[in-house]
Formats: C-alpha cells, sequence, structure tokens
C-alpha cells in the first residue's frame, strides 16, 4: 500500500522535475523549490495526459505506463545529453550552520507535517463535496469506464454533479486508484499532504531569495498552523491544490518582474493554466493575471508576440480541456447565471477574514505591515505590481459573490472561507518580501 | 477559553474562537497586535535611545509571535488531544476510521443518528446483497450520495426499474409492503405497485433492505 504512494509521488515528480530541469532551469540551487515546482507540473502534465486518453481517445489507461516510461527514459536521456552525471552536485546546497531558533522553528513545522499524515491516515473521505465530486469522479472513473462515458448510465458524466469541473483533483486520485488496484479511502488524502508540503517547500524556496532563513521559517510557520489550512491538508478537495497553483504563478510573476526572466513568465502561465484545470473559479485570477500583466507591459519594452509565445506551452496544456467544455457546451458558473445584488457579502467577507479563527490572525498581520510598508510598495514597481494583482483578485471575488448567484454559498458558511485559502500562500510570500532588510534601512519606513 | 466547532459535513470552515463580549476572540488578538505595534513605534518614534537600537524586524516579529501563540497552542493541542484520543484507530480499518468520523459528524451537524448508523448499515448490505448486484438506494440528499460513494466499489448501482435490491436509508424515506409482500408506494413517484420483494432485512423503519422476487 506504501509502495503505491511512493510510485504515485514518483510518477509525478520524476517527469515533473525533468521538465523543470529540462526547460525552465531558472536557477541551479534550491531543492525545495524543485521540488515543489516538479509536484504542481508532474500532476499537471500527468492528468492532462490521463484526460486526453481517457477522455479524448477512448484507450485503455494501462497505455499510460507506457506513455510514463517513455516519457522518463526520454527525458533521463535528454538529461543526461545536456548535463553529462552531474545529477548529484546539481542537488548539493551549501551547508551553512543553523542556529538553535531556526532548529527550533523547523521541528516545529515538521511536527505539523507530522500532525497532518496521522490526520490523512485516521480520516478517511466523508466530506459533502468530496462524496459528491473530487472522489466520487474518480471512483465512477476507476469502477465503471464504461458507465462513464454511456449516457444511458447513471454514472455517465454528464448525470454526475458539477459536470462542467474540471478533472486535475479527480484524475489524480483515480491514477493512485490505478496504481492500488482499488480506491482507498485514506490514501487518496496523501495526494492533499503532497500538496501542503509543496506549499511549504515553494514559500521557504523563494522566501529564502529574499529575506534570512529565520524569518522565512518563521512565516512557513505561521503558514503551516493556519487551522483552516491544516484541516484542507488532509482533505480531498480541490481547494488546497487550488491555493498551491495560484500561489505558485503569483510568486512566479513576481520573480518575472524581479529579474526580468522570460522563464519565470512561462511557468506562471503554465501554473495558471493548471489552477484553471482544477476549479472554475481561477478564472478570476486569471483575468487579473492578463490585467497586471497590460499595466507590465507599459514601459517595460515588452512585445504582444514576446508574450503570446509565453502563454504557448499553457495554452497547449489547457487547450484539450477548453475543447470539450466547447464541444459539450459546459459552463464556468457553479450556479444559474442572473445577476443579483447582494452587499451583505461584504459583512460576511470581513468576517471570515477577521472574526473567523481559520486563519489565527493571518489576516491583521498581512493587511496590518502592508499599511505599514505602503510608500515601500508604492515606491517598488514589481511590489506595486503584485499587491495591486492580489487586491484585483480580491475584487474579483467579491464581485463573484456580491453580484451573482454564488452569494448563497458565502451565506451559508460552506465556501467563502475555502476561497481565501486561495489568498494565503501569495499574502504569506508578500509579507515575506516586506521584511526585506533594506524597507528597514529606509528613511522614510513608517514610525521612523 | 476556545470552542472548536469542527467536522460536519456539509462545511469545513474552521471556528475555534469563543467571544469576549460580542467580539470574537480573534478580534480581540488581532486589535492587540495593532496596539502592540502602535505602542512600539510611538516610543521609538520619540527618540528614546534604548529602543533606537532594537531591531525594528526583530521586534515586528516577536510581537507577531506572541499573538499568534494562544491560537496555535489551543489548536495545536486540540488536534494533538484528538489523536491521542483516537489514537487505538491507527491499526483499525477504513470502515471503522469513517465510522468514527461519520458518528463525530453526525453529533456536531445534531443528525440523530442517520451519518453514525451508515457504516453499520453498509457492512449489512454487503453480507445480504451479492457482490456484483443491481441496486438501488433510496434515500436522503448526503445519506443517498455517500451510498452510493461506499457501494460504487462493489454494486451496479442503478434505477428502481433495474435494481434487484432495493436500499432504504433516512428518515425522510416512506415506503409501504402490503400482506402479499408487495411494494406499493416509495418516496418520490407516483408509481403504485412496484412488484413483489422479499424482506432481507428491517434494521428499523428507516433502513431496510429488500429483494425483489
Amino acid at each position: 500500500m506504501w509502495l503505491t504512494v511512493i510510485l504515485y509521488f514518483l510518477s509525478i515528480l520524476i517527469p515533473g522535475w525533468l521538465i523543470l530541469t529540462l526547460w525552465f532551469d531558472t536557477e541551479s540551487r534550491g531543492g525545495f523549490k524543485k521540488i515543489a515546482l516538479s509536484y504542481g507540473l508532474g500532476t499537471m502534465l500527468l492528468t492532462t495526459e490521463i484526460f486526453l486518453l481517457v477522455f479524448v481517445l477512448r484507450l485503455p489507461i494501462k497505455w499510460l505506463h507506457y506513455i510514463l516510461g517513455v516519457e522518463i527514459v526520454l527525458g533521463i536521456l535528454l538529461y543526461l545529453r545536456r548535463f553529462g552525471f552531474d545529477f548529484i552536485k546539481r542537488f548539493k546546497t551549501e551547508k551553512k550552520k543553523i542556529s538553535w531558533i531556526e532548529g527550533f522553528l523547523a521541528f516545529l513545522i515538521f511536527c505539523q507535517f507530522v500532525l497532518v499524515n496521522i490526520f490523512a491516515w485516521l480520516k478517511p473521505v466523508i466530506n459533502w463535496d468530496s462524496v459528491a465530486m473530487w472522489s466520487f469522479k474518480a471512483k465512477i472513473l476507476f469502477y465503471n469506464l464504461s458507465g462513464f462515458f454511456n449516457p444511458n448510465n447513471q454514472d455517465f458524466w454528464q448525470n454526475q454533479n458539477q459536470s462542467g469541473y474540471p478533472w486535475l483533483v479527480p484524475l489524480s486520485q483515480y491514477w493512485l486508484a490505478v496504481l492500488n488496484k482499488s480506491f482507498d479511502e485514506v490514501l487518496v488524502n496523501f495526494i492533499f499532504v503532497g500538496f501542503f508540503v509543496s506549499i511549504i517547500f515553494l514559500l521557504y524556496g523563494y522566501l529564502r531569495n529574499y529575506i534570512n532563513r529565520t524569518s522565512s521559517l518563521l512565516f512557513v510557520w505561521l503558514f503551516s498552523t493556519m487551522p483552516l489550512i491544516v484541516t484542507h491538508a488532509h482533505n480531498a478537495y480541490a481547494d488546497l491544490p487550488l491555493a498551491f497553483y495560484l500561489g505558485t504563478a503569483f510568486i512566479l510573476t513576481y520573480k518575472w518582474l524581479d529579474t526580468k526572466n522570460h522563464k519565470y513568465l512561462i511557468l506562471s502561465w503554465l501554473f495558471l493554466a493548471s489552477a484553471l484545470l482544477t476549479k472554475n473559479e481561477a478564472i478570476i485570477f486569471v483575468i487579473a493575471h492578463l490585467l497586471i500583466l497590460l499595466f507590465a507591459k507599459r514601459g517595460s519594452g515588452l512585445g504582444w508576440k514576446k508574450i503570446l509565445l509565453s502563454a504557448l506551452p499553457a495554452l497547449i496544456i489547457i487547450a484539450p480541456w477548453l475543447g470539450f467544455k466547447l464541444v459539450n457546451k459546459l459552463s464556468m458558473n457553479n450556479v444559474g447565471g442572473g445577476l443579483g445584488w447582494h452587499p451583505e457579502i461584504i459583512g460576511q467577507l470581513l468576517s471570515d477574514l477577521f472574526a473567523a479563527a481559520s486563519w489565527n490572525v493571518w489576516w491583521y498581520i498581512f493587511f496590518g505591515l502592508s499599511l505599514l510598508f505602503i510608500r515601500q510598495i508604492i515606491k517598488d514597481r514589481s511590489l506595486r505590481l503584485v499587491f495591486g494583482l492580489w487586491f484585483l483578485a480580491m475584487g474579483g471575488l467579491l464581485i463573484l459573490y456580491v453580484f451573482t448567484e454564488e452569494y448563497q454559498f458565502a451565506v451559508d458558511g460552506t465556501a467563502l472561507s475555502r476561497n481565501l485559502i486561495n489568498f494565503v500562500p501569495s499574502s504569506v510570500f508578500l509579507t515575506g518580501l516586506l521584511l526585506r532588510r533594506e524597507f528597514f534601512t529606509s528613511n522614510k519606513f513608517f514610525g521612523d | 477559553m476556545f470552542l472548536e466547532t469542527m467536522e460536519k459535513l456539509n462545511s469545513i470552515n474552521k471556528t475555534l474562537a469563543l467571544s469576549f463580549g460580542s467580539l470574537s476572540t480573534i478580534v480581540i488578538f488581532g486589535l492587540g497586535l495593532y496596539f502592540l505595534w502602535f505602542i512600539f513605534f510611538m516610543y521609538k518614534s520619540r527618540g528614546i535611545p534604548e529602543l533606537k537600537k532594537i531591531n525594528t524586524k526583530m521586534v515586528l516579529l516577536v510581537l507577531i509571535v506572541i499573538v499568534w501563540l494562544p491560537v496555535f497552542i489551543e489548536s495545536t493541542s486540540a488536534n494533538w488531544s484528538k489523536i491521542f484520543k483516537e489514537v487505538e484507530l491507527v491499526t483499525a480499518t477504513t470502515e471503522i476510521k469513517s465510522e468514527n468520523r461519520l458518528c463525530i459528524a453526525d453529533k456536531n451537524s445534531n443528525l440523530k443518528g442517520g451519518a453514525c448508523l451508515m457504516e453499520p448499515y453498509i457492512k449489512e448490505v454487503k453480507t445480504l446483497v451479492p457482490i456484483g448486484s443491481k441496486v438501488v438506494i433510496i434515500s436522503d440528499a448526503y445519506y443517498g450520495l455517500f451510498l452510493k460513494y461506499r457501494f460504487i466499489a462493489d454494486y451496479q448501482v442503478t434505477s428502481r426499474e433495474l435494481a434487484d435490491y432495493w436500499l432504504f436509508y433516512g428518515s425522510r424515506v416512506a415506503y409501504q409492503i402490503d400482506s402479499n409482500s408487495e411494494l406499493l408506494e416509495v418516496t418520490g413517484d407516483s408509481k403504485k405497485n412496484w412488484g413483489r420483494f422479499e424482506v432481507l432485512k428491517i434494521i428499523d423503519q428507516n433502513r431496510v433492505i429488500l429483494k425483489k422476487m
């Protein structure tokens, strides 16, 4: 059973790592970042392949074993041709002595990791959305594949709840079931532990580019102990995977703005595409990214041709799903169409941010420090743009709830808090950026 | 000081804090953090020499940690005590773990046993109904979904017309069998006679397993 989980992670991490190393080797160092990005890219690649095989070509899943084998062998050959046998060297990191406080913080984060693993082991799938959708679809695919594509069968995919929802999360679970030869109600939770660990690695890896190790570990610890994050770390919902993809796209966009390295933009698009393959609500963030890109383009000498070319890999990845949606007339809507006016949601949002204990006092920290460093944010172009991106996306979410029938999920307390998870990794990264040393030597720092 | 409401079926939002008067504890802590920052900057701007030497970033972070600790300690100790309470489940089967979760959710959502009794019902069905049979589930919304979710692996869950076994579960389910073993009335349809049925098991009036004859 555990071999299955190991095999699952390897089947995702190896292709993901090969893609990253062969085409997006943006940094020579940073094992943590690479593992996180590999998990995201690998999951995207694998589920896209399953989608093409099973949904489009209607071929048996066993073909994926061959495809994966060919991919891995081809990737390794390409790797050896390009880098030779410096595999070990590329993983080596500089060893620095860690202080007792860093050791203690690392220990606390490790305790959180142990905690979510035990919960994952103790809590088989029972929650509504998993039973109705995220795990249910994977189970149908595994146990009744013929019925899944038969319009006369009860299990026909279009007869199911939210048939217009994307497939990344159910297909990940389906793949684990294929490897395990049965759908295991407990094992699927570990896919989500994988996303939790990936966000931790991602935040630590990228925060380390800007702030010291102690502060990076502290922010990662804050993230890993937020009550709702801990809950979703072992829960078979799509919210944490979506938060991972959106958070990664956000951080990579900042890296692109900061370093002008075009590969970061290509990667950012890829992660946004993956977010669209995870949940429809990612469209809000895609629109926010596009708007910010318009601002970023101004004065940067960046041509449309280059921007479109950078989006090409992401468009290739998302094309089969969008085509499928178009052919089957699937909607982006979660509820019926029609506009409304529900200003009461603003109070609900404020309550979910500042009064619920889902986040401890995180939003006080984030908004407080943002106000404290407002001058630095305005002065620094990259920072200004990513803060703009964050607030645009938040505005988009608010518009969705205030003006559409989605408001009902905020009123009944089932969705709004979960939607806020999408903003947490990016807000942790932004807060870390605000604590860069240069901001504390500035004369214009608030209060100095 | 805190109250944890968790493990419901329809929502997994985490609510932990009690309130101080009309304010939630989180609001108190959040405003407390701002107050501490304000005091620090106020004294720092007055030019007190000792405070000038202090690393501003470190003070901001230390104050964050101090305010973070109460909810962290509460939430972490609640989580670990839950684990210690359920330590015997580490080696239990998935069904037992599932039953434990469902019973907690049942209690938290005040479902009066509806969720808690599902696993024993599933076990009963698996004993009485041969694997691979065509079954129909007649049940309330969540229970129906959950039972279908659990039966996919072993049975062909189908329509009333095609099913050989009828599985009734839930308080909003109504049926009537006459003296000739004929099923006359079932929740949600107008058809009066569904044919003759053998009663495989009546666990209670809300949980019945029938076989079409």
